[in-house]
């Protein structure tokens, strides 16, 4: 059995949880409404933040130290979610049918994105013409779909909060052209 | 004019859609990336919780106590908030130490029980004794002071009484008091004792004083002291002194050998 580690358990209660129980329970709300939606009996989202920090206190998980908390506590809850939706799936596919309910329109784990070709391309770039950053950020993903958010603000040399404003931009003007359409 | 087919028509529509299927899944990514997540803006952070009808004040209370509490053997969720599950070995392990102490207790009683058992009557002779032998010496010593015809019959009889009551192995006792004292006691009772007492059925206590006189008498090999002693055991006195007194009595009427 993994044993605690000490040093894990230090940065766990000394950790500014006024800020971390936030951002915690969203990424936990945004996995869930990704993975366990559909899942019966699958835990809510607080009780997968508790989940992972049982899994770290008890050393079942490792909490390498220089990765910030938050990415430790997320890498653990995306790694309990997909789990159980892989266990999940496992299950329902056995012989005499399914014991659960189907899962065949949960979404796929880590489906790459298919690289945009031709005129998509194109169109891609013609979305985000207006703003700048945004087609900077797209030409770059273009060249190469796997760039990390923390990888693509160090060649824009922008800190990481732009990449998420560039995103609620983007939000923005794709439901601005769905109601057009 | 033959209808003509519509020349090709650009697939720009299905482009537009292409491209904005490809934007919301690139973009979609950073949603569940931690760095993305730990630069939102807080204001944001609780405006997306709030819509989501999330706590996350409940939340940060919850995990606080997580963390500051001992962390379960069985590492469960928040053993803080609700009670800890057993896991099946941590059961069959409680089972197995109750069992033991229950075999170690019972087998503790059953020798202590065995051994009160078998120390009782030594350890109830000796408390016994121990309680009355100040206050039979007391009698004997005041016995002794007196002369044969002021002998308290009566105190004489309730410590021989005592004397009876003991455990006969126990009565080496008196030799840490005074046996000097016993002694010269032991001769005044032979003064003492009236003859008519010798010729009645005599009391257990009556039996056993005159028995221990006869054995003092046999010890100093006064055979003559002891005969008359113990022939009023063996036809007066209770068992099983009497049949002792009898046995003794025998062996010194026997013709010694002639070396």
């Amino acid at each position: 059995m993994a044993t605690p580690d000490p040093s894990a358990l230090d940065r766990l209660r000394t950790a500014d949880w006024g800020d971390l129980s936030p951002r915690l329970l969203l990424a936990a709300q945004r996995l869930h409404a990704q993975y366990l939606r559909r899942l019966p009996g699958a835990p809510e989202p607080a009780d997968l933040v508790q989940d992972a920090l049982a899994d770290l206190m008890t050393g079942r998980r490792a909490c390498p130290p220089d990765v910030p908390i938050l990415t430790v506590i997320f890498h653990v809850m995306r790694s309990k979610a997909t789990n159980l939706l892989t266990t999940n799936r496992a299950v329902g596919t056995e012989a005499g049918g399914p014991r659960h309910i189907a899962l065949d329109d949960a979404p796929a784990l880590a489906t790459p994105i298919a690289p945009a070709t031709g005129v998509v391309r194109d169109a891609i770039r013609q979305r985000v013409a207006d703003d700048p950053e945004l087609a900077r950020m797209v030409d770059l993903w273009l060249e190469d779909p796997k760039l990390k958010p923390g990888d693509l603000a160090a060649m824009l040399e922008v800190p990481v909060r732009d990449i998420y404003n560039a995103r609620k931009r983007l939000a923005r003007k794709l439901a601005d052209l769905r109601e057009e359409a | 004019m033959p209808d003509t087919p519509h020349p090709a028509q650009p697939d720009r529509p299905d482009a537009e859609h292409q491209a904005d299927t490809w934007l919301d899944a690139q973009f979609g990514t950073l949603d569940l990336d931690p760095e993305v997540l730990a630069a939102m803006p807080m204001a944001d952070v609780q405006a997306e919780l709030h819509e989501a009808g999330l706590d996350a004040g409940a939340l940060q209370q919850r995990l606080q106590q997580q963390v500051a509490a001992p962390v379960s053997a069985s590492g469960d969720r928040a053993a803080a908030d609700r009670p800890a599950r057993r896991r099946p070995r941590q059961r069959w392990g409680a089972l197995r130490t109750a069992v033991f102490a229950c075999i170690v207790f019972f087998a503790a009683s059953l020798w202590l029980w065995g051994v009160s058992e078998w120390t009782r009557p030594d350890t109830y002779a000796l408390a016994e004794i121990k309680s009355h032998a100040p206050q039979i010496v007391a009698t004997l010593q005041a016995t002794a002071a007196k002369a044969p015809s002021a002998v308290d019959l009566q105190a004489l009889q309730q410590a021989a009484d005592l004397l009876a009551s003991a455990h006969i192995t126990t009565l080496g006792l008196f030799g840490s008091y005074d046996l000097d004292t016993v002694e010269d006691a032991q001769e005044h009772l032979e003064r003492a004792w009236p003859e008519a007492a010798l010729a009645q059925p005599l009391s257990e206590a009556q039996t056993l004083v005159l028995f221990l006189r006869a054995k003092t008498h046999l010890m100093r090999e006064d055979a003559a002291a002891a005969e008359p002693l113990l022939t009023a055991v063996a036809e007066h006195g209770t068992a099983p002194w009497q049949a002792e007194a009898a046995g003794l009595l025998a062996r010194l009427q026997r013709p010694q050998p002639t070396p």
